[in-house]
């Protein structure tokens, strides 16, 4: 297990986001989470990856206890995650954007900005040649010197993905990253998804789009009330009766 | 004849003056999103550090009577330190707390400097401050001299500035001002970077004070007026915030034109008039700007529309 939450426990106020919400994540596995709207699904990521403290529970990444770190120094572990609205700096080129994720803090430095410009290039070429290779690789060459905030929604939420990519991710949690797609665009989330996948990093993944994500994950977490109430394989899970009660529906699996 | 160019002289140094603090200003607050209402305070701490450290009085309790070299870079390296203090707990509060709190910075240094006499003759000051070279030219021709000290140094702050703007340092700072959460969850580090930029400000507002002295040629608190910060901001909006050239367009059009109304003084009458002018066409040039081009004169897209040629045209 590359990734464990236990009993996480988070209150805002009085309402309990999170309740005792246990999940584990397999190494090299792409697992789902569903629930309803208001399920905590979001705040469970938040809480993942140091976006929300945690009020009680421990979440365990890669042998790390990460549940009292800063989201920067969860990213160097080597978690990141993408947010339910497609984020970026919007002022900056999608290049720039890809840019910032990939070169690295020592190269962020004030000091190294005065030392030759031939050392910072031949840096920058380096991290530069891999955001082309992963622009060409998902056909977003045209989009690389537009600004990111007037770029589509859907090249956004693949733009920020690869940018997270730049981080050279041991899991990466995804956010409803096909929410807004058509399907088109679903395969070609499906077949990157696939792809990070295959380059051995493993995918945790929010998703309201059911057929989507039962189709593409291998084992899947209901989550309700801030508590998990159902997980397995994605076809046992559709007919798991609390599932069914509290988040799918009868009708729509029946048909 | 002779002393139009005297008077352009004197009125383009503080123009460059300006332009450097808006250039610094804009490294801070454009790039950086610092919404920095102390660049006064950080100015005096400056100035008052210079002085102290180097003029030849015996009425402080405190005069080392450093040369002028040594005088200016330990100016800058306190004027550092006094920046790295007041950000450790300012810079952890957001946007408009942060500029609150500068503020309040700038007003409590004001004070200390009126009240502690000891070391700053309260709000006399001090005068006739000596300048370097001052004695190989006449007193009409060291305008001369301080336009140049004053454009050497505004165009190495502003190179300084331009190529640590376009370094990946500067690409860190965009994104940290455009979006906060996305910067951390690549990694970066919000609090420490915002620190780097305040101390590297404060070093270099530290390093150009000396010629703020220079060009007043005495010392007291109410050169730093808090409306000093508020004319640099509005010469870095209504040049462009964001956009390297931005600052000094600003203050070229802010300064040069309120100074350049000094021309029209045929009487004292005219006086009162065009001092009271000088306000309202500041409020009327911003108000303006604001309306018509809420990104400034030179937008900041200009400024990083090649940011790619950087690195790719060195095949």
């Amino acid at each position: 297990m590359i990734l464990e939450t236990n009993n996480l426990v988070k209150n805002f106020g009085g309402v309990k986001a999170l309740h005792s919400a246990s999940i584990s994540v397999a190494k090299d596995s792409i697992t789902g989470l569903i629930g309803p709207n208001g399920a905590g699904k979001t705040t469970l990521f938040n809480a993942i990856s140091g976006f929300t403290t945690i009020d009680s529970g421990s979440i365990r990444f890669d042998g790390h206890e990460v549940g009292k770190l800063e989201p920067s120094n969860i990213v160097k572990l080597g978690l990141t995650r993408t947010f339910q609205t497609p984020s970026g700096f919007s002022s900056m080129s999608v290049w720039e954007n890809i840019m910032a994720s990939g070169s690295d803090y020592y190269l962020e430095s004030p000091f190294k900005a005065l030392s030759p410009n031939i050392f910072l290039r031949r840096k920058e070429k380096i991290v530069s040649k891999k955001v082309s290779e992963m622009l060409e690789r998902f056909d977003l060459m045209d989009f690389i010197d537009k600004p990111f905030g007037e770029i589509s929604i859907v090249e956004m939420r693949f733009v920020e993905i690869i940018r997270q990519l730049m981080t050279s991710p041991k899991i990466l949690l995804m956010d409803e990253p096909a929410s807004g797609f058509g399907p088109d665009n679903l395969d070609r989330l499906r077949d990157m998804i696939l792809w990070i996948k295959d380059e051995g990093i493993t995918i945790l993944l929010i998703e309201h789009n059911l057929p989507f994500i039962l189709n593409i994950v291998e084992y899947v977490y209901v989550l309700a009330n801030g508590e998990v109430i159902g997980e397995g394989i994605p076809s046992e899970i559709i007919k798991d009766k609390v599932v069914i009660e509290n988040y799918i529906g009868k009708q729509n699996v029946s048909s | 004849m002779i002393g139009i160019f005297v008077f352009l002289a004197s009125v383009l140094t503080l123009v460059f003056i300006y332009a450097a603090l808006a250039t610094i200003l804009n490294f801070e607050a454009g790039w950086g999103g610092l919404w920095d209402l102390g660049t006064a305070g950080l100015l005096a701490v400056g100035a008052y550090c210079y002085v102290i450290l180097t003029v030849e009085n015996n009425e402080i309790i405190f005069a080392p009577q450093l040369p002028v070299w040594a005088g200016i870079i330990c100016t800058s390296v306190f004027t550092g330190f006094v920046a790295y203090l007041i950000g450790i707990p300012s810079l952890r509060m957001k946007d408009e707390y942060f500029l609150i709190t500068t503020f309040a910075f700038s007003v409590v240094v004001l004070q200390l400097i009126t009240t502690e006499s000891s070391i700053t003759l309260g709000a006399t000051g001090f005068h006739n401050i000596k300048r370097p070279f001052d004695d190989f030219v006449t007193t009409r021709s060291y305008n001369f001299v301080l336009l140049g000290i004053a454009t050497f140094a505004l165009i190495i702050i502003w190179l300084f500035i331009r190529r640590i703007g376009r370094s990946p340092f500067g690409r860190v700072l965009r994104a940290i001002r455009d979006n906060e959460p996305a910067a951390k969850s690549i990694g970066k580090l919000i609090f420490v970077t915002r620190l780097k930029v305040f101390v590297i400000s404060g070093v270099l507002i530290g390093a150009i004070s000396p010629i703020y002295v220079w060009y007043i040629r005495s010392l007291s608190p109410h050169m730093f007026h808090v409306t000093l910060a508020f004319t640099v901001w509005t010469a870095l909006v209504i040049g462009g915030i964001g956009n390297f050239w931005g600052p000094i367009l600003g203050a070229i059009i802010l300064i040069g034109l309120t100074e350049a109304l000094q021309f029209l003084q045929y009487s004292a009458e005219y006086a009162v008039i065009l001092a009271a002018a000088r306000p309202v066409i500041i409020g009327v040039g911003l108000i303006v700007v604001m309306r018509f081009r809420p990104q400034g004169i030179l937008p900041e897209k200009n400024s990083f529309k090649n940011a790619r040629n950087f690195v790719d045209l060195q095949n």
